[in-house]
């Protein structure tokens, strides 16, 4: 019987995860004919200038892009979500004539204005996936012609650009009869050249037994504080810019010393191993440090280790203040809080104290292809600009500091550790 | 009027109650980790550099024996090809048809290769950045050689180096490209290994590749001679 209680709840929470994942906000917005959002759309003008201006920031704190600092940006492409609104504005980055990498601007005041920037190629201006794309959507229209009893030719469309958030670019096609009616659309994965069909229900979306942690209520409220937030930026935005204001008001800061590990045993213990880590170098030094460390921080919290390592986030605490009595530190305290708050961040931070990020399908840092899922990182500075990042040793990259957009996350809880 | 009160108490209790089980429920069945990369991520694992944008697609000079390819280059023609798999059965299939097209296109050898005074600058350079990957892995292997005119090279596979009852494993070749003397080439090759080695699991191995019928003959070197 509770298994099959737990059945249902893992489907209601599936189909809410991929509810919130592909569906449009419900909300009764008004549209214009072209399928823009006329009360939140932003218009191209207003997200140039913001990519303009976030480079700039982007340029000055973050040492990865200094060469951004005089760049500009030009207008690459529009996208759409799958219901054909606008979803994004891209932008090359321009410096010395060259293209130096992208910026996207969201076209909806529903999400965050910048919604990922990279060096690099756009991947619709990636010859290869765009050519592989069409290919694919031939297949299909091959496919369809052989089956169908007329043999039909069918011809295919212009590409419709679809964005559905960091890293998740989609090339349309539409199938269209020798009478001009659309038969089929179909939908290219560009960098994985797949086809996707999102009427399935098993879509791409990691769900598992995990997801029961964050519940329907939990979702929406996350949902609903995403739109809030991306809503008072858009809005405190646009306010900077209509006063002529809207320059390079951002704020960072880095915490130094915090050593980088490798995964080890699992996530949780290795971002708590660096979390202690920082604190053994910066006056509690009978604090064991290196693997040793993450192998006494696997065992105390309960680390499903050797097996899966994965760890029950309730542990994560208790497991960071179990090592600290074990090495004569009462003092710590550790504390779980699955409300982080941006305001949060920046005071933990600002107070110097690194701490333990554990998210439910993070999304995907700068550097990467892939999304972090459900993982669990030290964030050890934070970014406070037109878009908010935190920046992050995440167990994977052992050289370098990634960043990730506060909030691409379905759900994620902070570790406060405070000596 | 009292009973009113007292039906108001029962039911705030009640719903106390259902919280207080709620967020138990809530966090007791999900867990995070093990936090690792999906596979189309894994081979940058693998690739020194991958997340800072030096990581390309698939090397043509071998054949596709996974979905899961990338590669990344150095310096004086030094590349790195990694191949990833999450499946034993792929990966010995794999293992298989790289070998045969190995054989029938270049010349194919085996040695072991220690990497000790490398690894041993890799971590000193890492302990002076504040950083640590684990190494459990051995730091004296068994590597498969390989002469072509079109790269030379070592190929080395590492099986579950993340957990031992995880399923992972990564083919890395670590060549240079054209004709060259690779004995020359060898001690530019082992700093590349080492700078690129990884493996968190003691149980983990790191090994030559072998050919379907050459294996279950033990683990030592030439085995099958």
């Amino acid at each position: 019987m509770i298994k099959n209680k737990s059945g249902i709840s893992v489907i209601l929470a599936a189909i809410l995860i991929v509810g919130l994942a592909f569906l449009p906000t419900a909300n009764a917005q008004e549209e214009s004919s072209n399928g823009t959002d006329t009360s939140n759309a932003i218009s191209v003008d207003i997200a140039e200038k913001v990519a303009s201006c976030s480079i700039k920031e982007i340029s000055e704190s973050i040492l990865d892009f200094s060469e951004w600092e005089n760049a500009t940006v030009k207008l690459s492409t529009v996208y759409y979500d799958l219901d054909g609104k606008k979803s994004a504005y891209s932008f090359n980055v321009i410096e010395n004539k060259q293209q130096v990498g992208y910026i996207f601007i969201s076209a909806t005041k529903d999400n965050y204005p910048v919604l990922e920037f990279s060096k690099g190629k756009i991947p619709n201006e990636i010859t290869e996936f765009t050519t592989l794309s069409k290919s694919l959507a031939q297949e299909r229209a091959n496919k369809i012609e052989l089956e169908s009893t007329d043999k039909e030719e069918l011809t295919i469309g212009k590409m419709k650009p679809l964005y559905l958030g960091p890293t998740f670019y989609y090339a349309e096609y539409t199938l269209t009869d020798t009478k001009g009616k659309a038969k089929e659309k179909v939908i290219v994965d560009l960098p994985f050249s797949t086809v996707v069909d999102f009427n399935e229900s098993n879509v791409s979306v990691p769900v598992n037994e995990k997801d029961y942690f964050f519940n329907d209520t939990y979702l929406q409220q996350q949902q609903e504080m995403r739109k809030q937030n991306a809503n008072a930026q858009w809005t405190a935005l646009e306010k900077e810019m209509a006063n002529s204001s809207y320059s390079t008001s951002s704020s960072s800061k880095t915490i130094s010393g915090v050593p980088k590990y490798g995964w080890l045993c699992g996530c949780s213990p290795t971002a708590s191993g660096m979390v202690l880590g920082y604190w053994a170098s910066h006056g509690y030094s009978y604090l064991i440090t290196g693997p040793d460390l993450v192998r006494e921080l696997a065992n105390a919290m309960g680390t499903d280790w050797p097996g899966s390592g994965s760890t029950w986030p309730y542990n994560i605490d208790d497991g960071i203040e179990t090592v600290c009595n074990n090495h004569g530190y009462s003092n710590f305290d550790a504390s779980n809080d699955i409300y982080v708050s941006w305001t949060e961040v920046k005071t933990e931070v600002n107070a110097n104290r690194p701490f333990v990020l554990s998210m439910l399908n993070g999304g995907t840092g700068n550097g990467y292809t892939q999304q972090y899922g459900d993982h669990s990182v030290t964030c050890m500075g934070y970014y406070d600009g037109s878009s908010d990042y935190v920046y992050i040793h995440d167990t994977w990259d052992t050289s370098y500091v990634h960043y990730l957009a506060f909030g691409s996350w379905t759900g994620a809880m902070a570790t406060w550790v405070r000596p | 009027m009292f009973y009113k009160k007292v039906n108001k108490k029962i039911a705030f209790l009640i719903f106390l109650v259902i919280a207080l089980i709620g967020v138990w429920f809530i966090l007791d069945v999900i867990s995070i980790g093990p936090g690792l990369p999906p596979s189309e991520g894994m081979p940058g694992w693998y690739i020194p550099g991958a997340w800072q944008g030096n990581e390309q697609g698939c090397t043509s000079l071998f054949p596709k024996i996974s979905p899961y390819c990338n590669s990344g280059n150095y310096s004086g023609g030094k590349f790195i090809n990694v191949w990833y798999f999450d499946d034993e059965s792929k990966f010995l299939k794999g293992e298989n048809t790289l070998y045969l097209y190995l054989e029938g296109n270049g010349y194919v050898f085996h040695q072991e290769l220690n990497i000790s005074a490398e690894l041993q600058e890799v971590i000193e350079k890492r302990e002076a950045e504040n950083s640590w990957r684990p190494i459990y892995g051995p730091y004296s292997f068994n590597v498969t050689g390989y002469k072509s005119p079109e790269t030379s090279g070592y190929f080395l596979v590492y099986e579950k180096s993340f957990l031992k009852e995880r399923e992972d494993y990564f083919i890395v070749y670590y060549g240079i490209r054209g004709t060259t003397n690779l004995t020359e080439e060898t001690p530019e090759l082992k700093k590349l290994i080492a700078e690129s080695y990884y493996m968190a699991n003691v149980e983990g191995k790191v090994d030559s590749l072998k050919p379907e019928n050459k294996k279950g003959k033990g683990h030592s070197l030439f085995s099958w001679f």
